[in-house]
């Protein structure tokens, strides 16, 4: 039997057969995963209030069906919360800042102290989990929270880019991972439940510049954290009154209750619309199951003329030059196929 | 210019059926070829924005699923949350179809599992995933010699296990069939 002969015969032992084509469900899975936050833009609006101070943040745009158990999280704020007045900061009034309170005493409160970053995202969740993404011209910084379950997963996919340096940051033992010469992740170990990874790239980026800005985070009071934000950014105290303002104009299911769809934690206005946007989408999409299952023809057509006709939300209107979520989401609309509400449920991502 | 989230998404539909063929290659159980998918394209994802070019994916994925797989067999940390639709999946293709399998198959798998680890993996990704010596090192972390080395032994070691005629239509080869593992279940 020569080479050939016995490579026939291997190849006809192959055990795998033809799946069927790539699994969708899997992927809107892993996308739903935090992952090394990417760099986005917020136009203009948030950039010029946010003049120094930061949040840190890991990033997943919507929420994500594999969101991590209720735990407490680090908080981390950038840049020099002295520097602003809390007359602008944001947050809300009595009772909410009663909530904005219990929710910043949970989180990560890490400032960096150096002026000139500019808050560009924030998507801080109330279960441990969270981003935020500063500029500053073109150096990024972002500083992502995760379940402290996730580090040595998180430690082994990094320790493939090489051994990391030890050092600290705001008093707590970090691994400086050197991704390119100009981009460096730092990950802090867990603390309370949570680690921190911190990402710095950009021009003039350098292990030095690194070492340095490093020297800058400091962790901060519940009080000082929440000065820091932005006025745009919406907290919990805020959000049951802009998620009313989000659904205006959008029509809603039979009997949905609009207080559920209130986000937890603190976003930047694009981040808390578009999870107030899928939140209807899947009151519709229950709708659209519960009628089919049903045999509701008519409550089926509305429910799937309500998802087409998302395209048309105000809430959507003024996002989509960021939104790939929405191209996504838009695109699966198009594609749905009528009879089968609980597919267009799975690739959207819809709890149960 | 795409963006990071696009370009996986590509990334995952142009090499999905080849990582799960990967790994359902080297799983015991078919079924648990979704945990290795799952984690190596969730690798991917952390790295979405750092990804190699695309004509590197597949060997730089198939590095990934290598050190995931290898994980798995240590009975490593597994993402049980993720992939489960895909674990349904593939169980429902294995109960489709029970496999019946022809006893030479699963008598060349037997003589394949009797090969060292690494002359084993240079034999399947040349064979099965049809890389060449140069994309196996690549993979397995050796010389595109240290490969073909390994290659010619695998060969010479398998034809000594399956014997050496060559086979037959309705041969039976009597490689350990004793031993083989309930294949397909």
């Amino acid at each position: 039997m020569n080479d050939e002969q016995l490579d026939d015969l291997v190849r006809d032992a192959d055990p795998y057969r033809s799946s069927g084509g790539a699994d969708p469900s899997l992927l809107e899975e892993i996308m739903s995963v935090p992952h090394v936050p990417s760099r986005r833009r917020l136009v203009g609006a948030f950039a010029a209030a946010a003049a120094v101070t930061g949040v840190i943040g890991a990033s997943v745009l919507l929420p994500d069906r594999t969101a991590p158990a209720p735990v407490a999280g680090p908080d981390v704020v950038l840049n020099t919360p002295a520097a602003v007045p809390s007359s602008v900061s944001t947050g809300g009034q009595g009772a909410g800042r009663q909530l904005d309170l219990a929710y910043a005493v949970r989180t990560p409160r890490l400032v960096i102290d150096e002026s000139g970053w500019e808050l560009q995202v924030i998507y801080g969740l109330t279960d441990g989990t969270g981003s935020v993404t500063y500029e500053k011209g073109d150096r990024n910084v972002d500083l992502s929270w995760y379940r402290a379950d996730y580090y040595p997963s998180y430690l082994e996919d990094r320790s493939h880019t090489g051994r990391p340096v030890a050092t600290r940051v705001a008093g707590s033992k970090a691994k400086i991972f050197t991704y390119s010469r100009r981009d460096f992740a730092v990950m802090l170990d867990p603390r309370d439940g949570t680690f921190v990874e911190i990402r710095v790239q950009g021009g003039g980026v350098d292990r030095a510049f690194v070492e340095e800005l490093l020297t800058r985070i400091r962790q901060v009071g519940p009080d000082e954290f929440l000065a820091a934000l932005p006025p745009e950014v919406i907290t919990p105290g805020e959000a049951r009154e802009a998620t009313g303002k989000a659904v205006a104009g959008v029509p809603l299911p039979p009997g949905f209750d609009v207080d559920g769809l209130t986000p937890d934690g603190a976003y930047t206005p694009w981040q808390f619309r578009s999870r107030v946007a899928k939140g209807v989408m899947c009151g519709w999409t229950g709708e659209w199951v519960r009628a089919v299952e049903a045999t509701d023809a008519p409550a089926a057509e509305t429910a799937v003329a309500a998802l087409r006709g998302s395209r048309n939300w105000p809430l959507l209107q003024d996002q989509t030059t960021q939104a790939n979520w929405t191209v996504h989401i838009w695109q699966l609309i198009d594609e749905l196929d009528p009879r089968k509400p609980r597919d267009f449920e799975n690739q959207l991502g819809c709890d149960r | 210019m795409i963006s990071p989230e696009e370009r996986f998404r590509r990334v995952y539909a142009a090499n999905f059926e080849a990582m799960l063929a990967y790994a359902m290659r080297r799983v015991e159980q078919p079924e648990d070829a979704s945990d290795v998918v799952a984690e190596t394209f969730l690798v991917a994802w952390r790295r979405s924005r750092d990804l190699p070019p695309d004509d590197e994916m597949p060997l730089w994925l198939y590095g990934v699923a290598r050190r995931v797989l290898s994980n798995h067999h240590r009975g490593g940390a597994r993402r049980d949350r993720l992939g489960e639709r895909l674990r349904q999946r593939i169980t429902s293709l294995i109960a489709v179809d029970p496999g019946h399998e022809v006893p030479q198959r699963l008598a060349v798998r037997a003589a394949l599992a009797r090969l060292p680890e690494t002359d084993r993996e240079v034999l399947m990704l040349t064979v099965w995933e049809g890389l060449q010596p140069r994309e196996v090192a690549e993979v397995v972390g050796l010389s595109a010699g240290a490969v073909r080395t390994r290659l010619s032994r695998a060969r010479a070691r398998l034809r000594e296990l399956v014997g050496d005629d060559a086979p037959t239509p309705g041969h039976v080869l009597d490689v350990l069939t004793a031993t083989v593992p309930e294949e397909g279940r």
